[in-house]
């Protein structure tokens, strides 16, 4: 009997990483809520407390997730907004961002294409390209956007889309 | 029995624990995301559980319910977020290039996205055959002790009839990371 709960456990342990991988970052919230969930339900004869239970722990857990994965995405941008603060139009340089855990570090090159004279704060428009890890490997892509200068120097402009082509980023 | 009692009153105790700092770290969008769906998956679970015995029937209906609530939140967002999108292109739609204007969100004072305000210029026009387009810089401008701290945006409008609109399309996808 202990014998087969043990195998169980362990192939219970052997599988949650795999399902972690397999679901990506995102589903953390959704897995920390059915497991504290289902946790509480188990302590706690009426079901809808496990619900409520389960349901913070996924909001908890998702909004930190977010908010990490928005901090590192900033730490991108700030590294382009910086390099294009210091060229002039029509000059390139290279960029690069590495991140503290050293998942998806990605490094490129971006052109200033032009100014953007305006009435309230100096803005470029940049192009720039991002490759990843692999060495001897072509651009994954080349994209454009903006940049501004702000008090605490240049920051990345480009607003968000229109309301009616959000679809599925929301 | 004596245990049993005193280890539900731990499990509730270890509930409200884990509650209370989920409620205070999650951002408003996501508890409002999972407090609608969630109260609605209850509500109709509940529902269901009176009128059917069967717990997957039950917890079936619970989850359409939140999924259907989930939607609604959503679409409640993006029609609150189109009133500031809208106001500044209405703003812009007058200006020519070097003119600057005022602008505001307009939410109702209680909403679910905060008032925003700021100034906006147009930069470029962006004209070809029945095109009529804008690009546009605007400020957000906050109060951060006692100084204004203004961030900078651009953005493109167009002229749709009589009104302007915002015309940004979406990021490229390899782009959109963790906005999904």
């Amino acid at each position: 009997m202990t014998t087969v709960r043990r195998l169980r456990r362990s192939h219970w342990l052997s599988v949650a990483p795999l399902l972690l991988v397999l679901t990506g970052c995102t589903s953390i919230g959704s897995i920390a809520g059915a497991v504290t969930g289902a946790v509480s339900g188990g302590g706690s004869a009426n079901p809808a407390v496990g619900y409520a239970v389960g349901i913070g722990t996924k909001s908890a857990v998702d909004s930190l997730t977010r908010y990490i994965s928005r901090q590192r995405q900033r730490a991108g941008q700030d590294q382009i907004a910086a390099v294009v603060g210091t060229l002039p139009v029509g000059q390139s340089a290279p960029w690069q961002i590495r991140h503290k855990i050293p998942i998806g570090n990605q490094r490129g090159y971006l052109t200033v294409v032009r100014d953007i004279p305006n009435a309230l704060a100096p803005c470029k428009e940049v192009i720039f390209s991002v490759y990843t890890g692999k060495k001897n490997e072509g651009p994954r892509g080349y994209y454009a956007t903006t940049a501004c200068q702000q008090e605490r120097g240049w920051k990345w402009a480009q607003a968000e889309p229109a309301t009616p082509r959000w679809n599925l980023l929301q | 029995m004596f245990r049993s009692k005193r280890f539900r009153r731990r499990s509730i105790l270890l509930a409200s624990l884990v509650i209370t700092p989920g409620l205070s770290l999650s951002g408003c969008a996501s508890l409002l995301h999972e407090g609608g769906a969630a109260g609605a998956g209850v509500a109709g679970a509940s529902l269901a559980g009176a009128v059917t015995d069967s717990a997957a029937v039950t917890s079936g209906i619970g989850l359409g319910v939140n999924a259907a609530a989930l939607a609604a939140v959503r679409s409640l967002e993006k029609r609150v977020h189109r009133t500031e999108q809208e106001s500044i292109a209405a703003a812009a739609g007058p200006l020519n290039v070097g003119g600057t204007a005022p602008w505001s969100s307009g939410h109702l004072k209680v909403s679910i996205e905060r008032n925003e305000h700021g100034t906006l210029t147009v930069s470029r026009l962006i004209q070809a055959g029945d095109l009529d387009c804008k690009e546009v810089i605007f400020s957000v401008d906050k109060v951060v002790k006692e100084k204004t701290a203004r961030a900078f945006y651009t953005t493109i409008v167009c002229r749709d009839g009589e009104f302007w609109r915002w015309a940004s399309a979406e990021p490229a996808t390899e782009r959109w990371g963790s906005l999904q």
